[in-house]
């Protein structure tokens, strides 16, 4: 049981260093709505 | 457990395709949703080149009528016979094959839903139905254009009615099991596509009345909430049938496994419980609603971004994985061991990459007083072909480069393949840059649904015309991409090589975790959504009905 | 249920910043009065012209630099049009329809407002800037909606 345990551990934190990728794009994803956000935000604070 | 006829089913399902009648009805949906891309698409042509300033539509088929059918056509007909054309097939090739009385239910919706359509046509080419397909009150069509859309609810209720039947019935013969994915998917839509259309058919029933004269007035704002209860759903089931491809079919097609199922199924029934109230956004700048139920509807419309910010993790997660399996490493390697000339891929990845400024472009614009910046401008139009014209429909045509062969018992030759990547990239050039020029020129001030004009030589209207060009643009792109799309719809329908297509379902991780069984409780999943439902409309419907001020008479201002 | 680690962390982040949104537009919206029209007052739409204060639509000066415009929207019109102030002023837009929905719009402006027969809208804006501003309808009214409408003249 507790091998089993550190071996399912083991195996999270391999996973955990891989996605590089996966948070790569995210940030694209994020900056993308954070963007669109400020551009909005900034033609009606312009408008006031 | 399955009984051993069920399995039996199953096999031979699997073993020799679709069930030739299941697959003539599927075949029927899938031609008439493309048969309705055509004309829409040619219709929208029309709309793009007016706008541009480039044509004058005549008297006797002008803008608005244009509009009102592209509308019906591509938002209704496309995409609700799409959706159920494939689930449908997913409904049969997961569960054993359809029931016999669940395929007749089919076909009678089926002829409901044509019924209804053309009960709607005939009074919009009459131009006697020129409400467009919001068909707000008091502005009042023929009323066989409200009976049309009764006759529509219908054919889709019959629909929904077959997906619950056939789904009760695998459920009663294997206790204790997960329905498959893909049925689960369906479910989801069809429990919103039900729950939905409820609040319309209350609509059309007001109107119906008033629109022949027994009833003098109507309550514009109880109208105009129902149908936007109705429309947003609307939008999220198209969303939804989507997700179910990003999830479930683009995975095997590049060779991975799909993501968590338990949290699949997590991001489906929070996109059903979440959904009907997010209608309230289309009223941001309404009168007769509150500051504070609009600000908790800010909430309630931003909060169904998290499903989808849950599979923008999904996604890259599962191609990431599956790229660095075939050896693709670091930050961008990846990128380039994904099957890019496969458009079974390519188009519902561009759909999904679409799906980022459309979703921002979404958040964005709920968030309360910054609607006022493009309520009811172009940028909305850009918005929703993005979310609509990129996300749902690409990955509705990448769906048919398999489904089709798949119903038709052919398969797809790297030509037709070839032709379908040819396709990919100019629709997603036409949207992509008709969609941008429309969110820009919307910022400046351009309307929506208004025919070209330059309001009397306005400065301001006349520095809108370069961008507008830019829909004449898009708009024949789009068009070449509608043509080679139906062309390879009837090819793979028809004419293509004899043999066997796979209907790709990718599996489960080999070390995933037991999807716990809560997740198939349906009548808790609907008990919350109704909750949800009550909590964002009890309020301002009691304020609309109570404080109704008298109403309008019906109108006919075109 | 098990989550990776990597998509709870993006998940808190989508649900700040989503909620970054909300506090932002909620201080806006509640503190410094910014938020969206939402007038709740209610009218007969069949009794518009009788109805004080649309009996007199127009302009009026409320104050120094403060201005309050009447105005009805109908097939396909905004009545009073062109209307004149000087820069610097403040309007206030107390608004209804006769007929079916309108939409009133200032390009270049906040000015976006529904407008439907049976309420009165209102709407506030500070012109800063002098120049012709482009008043129009966005709402699909009928077959005249794309000649619905008229001009602010901020001098």
């Amino acid at each position: 049981m507790e091998q089993r345990k550190v071996r399912l551990e083991e195996k999270n934190v391999e996973k955990r260093k891989a996605p590089v990728g996966t948070w790569f794009s995210l940030s694209i994803v994020a900056a993308i709505i954070l963007g669109t956000y400020l551009l909005m935000f900034w033609f009606y604070m312009d408008r006031v | 457990m399955s009984t051993p006829l069920q399995a039996l089913k199953k096999k031979t399902n699997e073993a020799l395709g679709i069930r030739p009648e299941d697959a003539v009805l599927s075949k029927s949906y899938l031609l008439v949703a493309f048969a309705a891309l055509l004309i829409g698409g040619i219709l929208g042509l029309l709309q793009g080149l007016n706008r541009a300033g480039l044509l004058d539509l005549p008297h006797w088929f002008n803008y608005y009528q244009v509009l009102t059918a592209h509308g019906l056509l591509l938002v209704l007909v496309l995409t609700a016979f799409f959706t159920i054309g494939y689930f449908y097939a997913a409904l049969s090739h997961t569960l054993g094959g359809l029931l016999p009385k669940v395929r007749k239910l089919a076909w009678v919706g089926f002829g409901l839903k044509m019924a209804g359509f053309v009960l709607a046509v005939i009074p919009i080419l009459m131009n006697k139905a020129t409400v467009l397909y919001t068909f707000y009150p008091p502005m009042a069509a023929s009323p066989v254009f409200y009976f049309g859309l009764v006759f529509i609810v219908l054919g889709v209720w019959m629909c929904a009615f077959g997906c619950f039947i056939q789904v009760a019935n695998w459920r009663k013969q294997n206790k204790g099991k997960h329905v498959p994915i893909l049925a689960y998917f369906a479910t989801g839509v069809f429990v919103l596509l039900f729950f939905g259309s409820i609040p319309v058919t209350i609509e059309v029933f007001m109107i119906i009345p008033w629109s022949l004269g027994w009833v003098e007035t109507i309550n514009v704002m109880v109208a105009r909430t129902l149908f936007w209860a109705f429309g947003h759903t609307l939008v999220n089931i198209w969303y939804l049938t989507a997700v179910s491809a990003w999830y479930v079919v683009v995975p095997k097609v590049i060779g991975g496994r799909r993501f968590s199922d338990t949290l699949t199924r997590v991001v489906i029934f929070l996109l059903v419980i979440m959904n009907i109230p997010g209608g309230f956004h289309h009223q941001i700048i309404d009168p007769g609603i509150a500051e504070s139920v609009k600000f908790l509807h800010v909430f309630m419309s931003l909060a169904i971004g998290l499903p989808s910010l849950m599979t923008a993790y999904a996604m890259f997660s599962v191609f990431e994985k599956t790229a660095k399996k075939k050896g693709g490493k670091g930050v961008f390697g990846w990128f380039k061991k994904l099957p890019w000339g496969d458009v079974r891929f390519l188009a519902p990845m561009m759909a999904m990459i679409a799906f980022i400024p459309g979703g921002a472009g979404g958040i964005v614009q709920s968030t309360n007083q910054l609607n006022q910046v493009v309520h009811n401008t172009m940028w909305i139009v850009g918005h929703f072909h993005l979310t609509v014209g990129m996300s749902v429909v690409l990955t509705f045509f990448g769906i048919s480069y398999w489904l089709v062969p798949y119903l038709s018992k052919r398969v797809l030759t790297p030509k037709l393949n070839k032709l379908g990547v040819i396709q990919t990239i100019i629709w997603s050039a036409g949207m992509g840059l008709m969609a941008i020029a429309m969110h820009w020129v919307g910022l400046l001030g351009s309307p929506r649904r208004t025919s070209y004009t330059t309001y009397f030589d306005n400065a301001t209207a006349l520095g809108w015309d370069p961008y507008l060009l830019f829909l004449a643009v898009g708009g024949t792109l789009l068009m070449i991409g509608v043509i080679l799309q139906v062309y390879a719809v009837v090819h793979l329908m028809f004419f293509a090589p004899k043999g066997e297509t796979e209907f790709p379902i990718a599996e489960e991780e080999e070390d995933a975790a037991k999807t716990p069984y809560w997740t198939e409780r349906w009548g808790r999943i609907i008990f919350v959504m109704l909750l949800v439902i009550a909590m964002g409309y009890v309020i301002p419907m009691v304020e609309f009905i109570v404080n109704a001020p008298p109403g309008s008479p019906p109108f006919k201002t075109w | 249920m098990k989550m990776h680690l990597d998509e709870k962390i993006w998940l808190i982040i989508s649900f700040g910043m989503i909620i970054g949104f909300m506090l932002f537009t909620g201080y806006q919206t509640f503190v410094l009065g910014m938020g969206p029209p939402s007038h709740m007052e209610t009218i007969d739409p069949q009794k518009v012209d009788e109805t004080a204060p649309f009996d007199n639509p127009g302009v009026y000066q409320i104050g120094e630099k403060e201005y309050e415009v009447v105005m009805i929207l109908e097939v396909f019109r905004f009545q009073p049009g062109e209307i004149e102030i000087p820069v610097g002023s403040t309007v206030h837009f107390t608004m209804t329809s006769k007929d079916v929905v309108h939409g009133f719009q200032v390009a270049d402006t906040n000015l976006n407002a529904m407008v439907m027969p049976g309420h009165i809208q209102k709407i506030s804006q500070t012109f800063h800037e002098p120049g012709e501003y482009l008043v129009l309808c966005n709402e699909y009214c009928g077959t005249g909606h794309q000649f619905m409408a008229t001009t602010i003249t901020v001098k």
